[in-house]
């Protein structure tokens, strides 16, 4: 029996032992790590599913591994998601560049999860459209986007539906029970709120407006998503007429057929990025950097466009094919989010909505 | 006369093993099946009871910060949890629709393990199949397949305005009845299996004898079937229960921000709010929630009047 519990306890201590956080890497082990590492060619990306996933593995990888022999390893996931892996994994990382929202590239700044970005280790950062960086030296932006009202053509024609002026034309009777919007868990749903916030007097510093106007707009609404994923098929089902989303949806969706089309409200839209950061003590710096640089750069920027992005680099421009959906034309309002201030409020705006918005779900439906 | 027996006894006395020897080989039959459990135990240990001790860890911590700093030890967590009536709710709006999906999914799947307990082994094999065919396909894909059919234009609320049942369409999505129908739908396979297995176990010979004292179908199925199968009934309640508690997919996809069941609020809490402790605070008092409702519910059958079914 004495053999039996010693041999047990020694593989409990064995288990113990691998399931023990790794040590992290002393100055000189990561060099010579980096360099046996190198050999293998091979960066792990964590970034979103969907179309950004399908843009980097199936167009933007195949062309890399073609010019530099560098093999693309992406994994998918949510930015929350994401962040909480990097932070598990921050003493022996096994991810190397992190995709995340705006929000979470503070929120990993801040949590010294990520390493500097900046001209002089990403010499494309120069050519940059500065509207798009989230947070200043923390990532570089790829895949720009706008969030902003969309409506389905077809049926505001027919219903004879004004357009959409404000952010406050969200809020109306007619849209009753045709309406798609997520919750504020969501980034759309947060700059939903941040935007009616600002259309009322607020902002980001002042968001009691916005929860006013947020309770009438629950008011006339099924429901907000939980998943952002589910407002696509309530827009293509046409069990919803107006929503708010990322341009890159938008386009997407209008290109598959379905009459949908962004609202840029005179109060303006936020533009922001899925933004690449490099993730602290990776072992594949110089490979990341060397993949984030050609992320920003005119050939990869004018991939990206094709998806449906709008390209992060000046003086580039979106594709024809989503102009009519998405384009932005000369005039129509956009700005930067704060988004240090967004990181700061999340919590507080959360409580809030779950608190004072959702109970007012529906009560408006007839 | 004498002398044969106590020789016989002397005999039966040689060839018994010494009582250390007896206690020696006892213990040496009951070695081999813990090894057997070694893998699983060691399994448990890494993936479960280390990440549950590191959770339950967290849940003692309070911070404000962003990045973590200036952590303290405390019960702040828990009393936050206790004292905010949003988390409160929400722990019972989660046992409230765990109860109805339960419930529902029993009331639907005992007719169906009774049909198959009384069907030939073909006919048991198809049922079984068709039963446990749903758990092949994934989940967030049954629920987008639920989420076409329920929308207010969807599938179901169309045929019914269609015939004239209904003049506008039924709230079936984003509500408690959206996530019930979601729940009892996933886990009836788990309802079903355990009851039948229950129904299995019934000596046939038992409602042969009941018919030939003169007892009707139903009296023999209220007093002999029902009553025997009542671990399985037990078994399933507890399954369903428990999955249902800790269902995240189905009340998010189903429910969307109208049902804040706890599993949803905590993954908020973990993956949008990066409240790691708060969030693991609130885990654990989910789970001690399952685990006292699970021995409350137990204990009040064991201790029935069918306690000796559980025996």
């Amino acid at each position: 029996m004495k053999k039996l519990i010693a041999i047990l306890s020694i593989l409990m201590l064995l288990a113990l032992t691998a399931c023990g956080a790794p040590t992290p890497q002393k100055a000189g082990e990561q060099a010579s790590t980096e360099n046996k590492e190198s050999g293998d060619k091979t960066i792990t990306i964590a970034g979103n599913g969907g179309v950004i996933e399908r843009t980097i593995r199936d167009v933007i990888a195949p062309k890399y591994k073609e010019a530099t022999g560098v093999t693309i390893n992406y994994v998918p996931g949510l930015s929350g998601e994401i962040l909480s892996k990097v932070e598990l994994q921050k003493n022996a990382p096994q991810i190397d560049i992190a995709f995340f929202v705006p929000t979470d590239v503070y929120r990993a700044k801040e949590k010294d999860l990520t390493d500097v970005i900046t001209e002089s280790n990403v010499p494309n950062m120069k050519g940059v459209n500065k509207d798009f960086i989230a947070v200043e030296e923390a990532g570089a932006p790829v895949f720009g986007l706008a969030i902003a009202p969309a409506y389905n053509t077809e049926a505001f024609d027919k219903n004879g539906w004004g357009p959409i002026e404000s952010w406050n034309d969200l809020v109306s009777e007619r849209y009753e029970g045709r309406t798609a919007f997520v919750d504020i868990t969501n980034d759309w749903g947060f700059n939903t709120l941040n935007a009616l916030a600002m259309a009322n007097g607020g902002g980001t510093d002042n968001v009691e407006p916005g929860i006013e106007k947020a309770k009438e707009l629950a008011a006339y609404s099924t429901t907000f998503y939980k998943n952002s994923t589910q407002v696509m098929p309530a827009i293509q089902q046409g069990a919803a007429d107006i929503t708010v989303m990322g341009s890159y949806v938008i386009g997407e969706l209008a290109l598959s057929g379905i009459p949908l089309k962004m609202a840029v409200p005179k109060e303006g839209v936020p533009l922001q990025s899925f933004s690449a950061t490099l993730v602290k003590n990776t072992p594949k710096e110089e490979a990341a950097l060397e993949f984030i640089n050609y992320l920003v750069g005119e050939e990869a920027q004018g991939l990206i466009a094709e998806q449906g992005f709008y390209p992060v680099a000046e003086g580039m421009e979106l594709p024809e094919k989503y102009q009519e959906s998405i384009g932005l034309k000369e005039g129509d309002a956009t700005f930067s989010p704060d988004v240090p201030k967004f990181a700061e409020v999340r919590a507080e705006w959360s409580d809030r909505w779950n608190k004072e918005v959702v109970p007012e779900i529906g009560k408006q439906l007839k | 006369m004498e002398p044969v027996r106590s020789q016989i006894n002397q005999e039966r006395i040689e060839a018994e093993p010494p009582l250390k020897q007896k206690k020696l080989r006892k213990r040496k039959s009951w070695v081999p099946g813990l090894l057997l459990l070694v893998p699983i135990l060691l399994f448990l240990f890494g993936f479960f009871v280390v990440p549950m001790l590191y959770i339950l860890y967290l849940s003692f911590i309070s911070t404000d910060s962003l990045s973590g700093a200036g952590a303290v030890y405390s019960l702040q967590n828990y009393i936050t949890l206790f004292t905010d009536s949003y988390y409160l709710s929400s722990l019972w709006i989660t046992v409230k629709i765990s109860l109805l999906s339960s419930l529902v999914a029993l009331i639907l799947g005992y007719p169906i393990a009774l049909t198959m307990a009384k069907s030939t082994p073909r006919m048991r094999a198809i049922i079984t199949l068709l039963i446990a065919s749903p758990l092949l396909v994934s989940i967030v894909v049954r629920n987008f397949g639920w989420y076409l059919l329920l929308l207010p234009n969807g599938t179901i609320n169309s045929f019914l305005m269609n015939i004239g049942i209904i003049n506008k369409p039924l709230n079936l999505l984003f509500s408690e009845l959206g996530v019930v129908i979601g729940l009892s739908n996933a886990y009836l396979p788990f309802m079903v299996l355990a009851i039948v297995t229950s129904l299995y176990n019934i000596d046939p010979s038992l409602e042969k004898a009941s018919a030939i004292l003169g007892a009707s179908p139903l009296r023999s199925f209220f007093s002999i079937t029902l009553p025997l199968s009542l671990p399985g009934i037990v078994s399933g309640c507890v399954l369903v229960f428990s999955l249902s508690m800790s269902a995240y997919v189905t009340p998010a996809l189903m429910g969307g921000a109208n049902v804040p069941v706890m599993p949803v609020v905590v993954y908020d809490q973990i993956n949008n709010l990066l409240q790691w402790t708060f969030g693991s605070a609130l885990s654990y008092v989910l789970l001690a929630t399952t685990l006292i409702s699970v021995f409350i519910f137990t204990r009040a059958f064991e201790k029935s009047k069918f306690k000796e079914v559980f025996r």
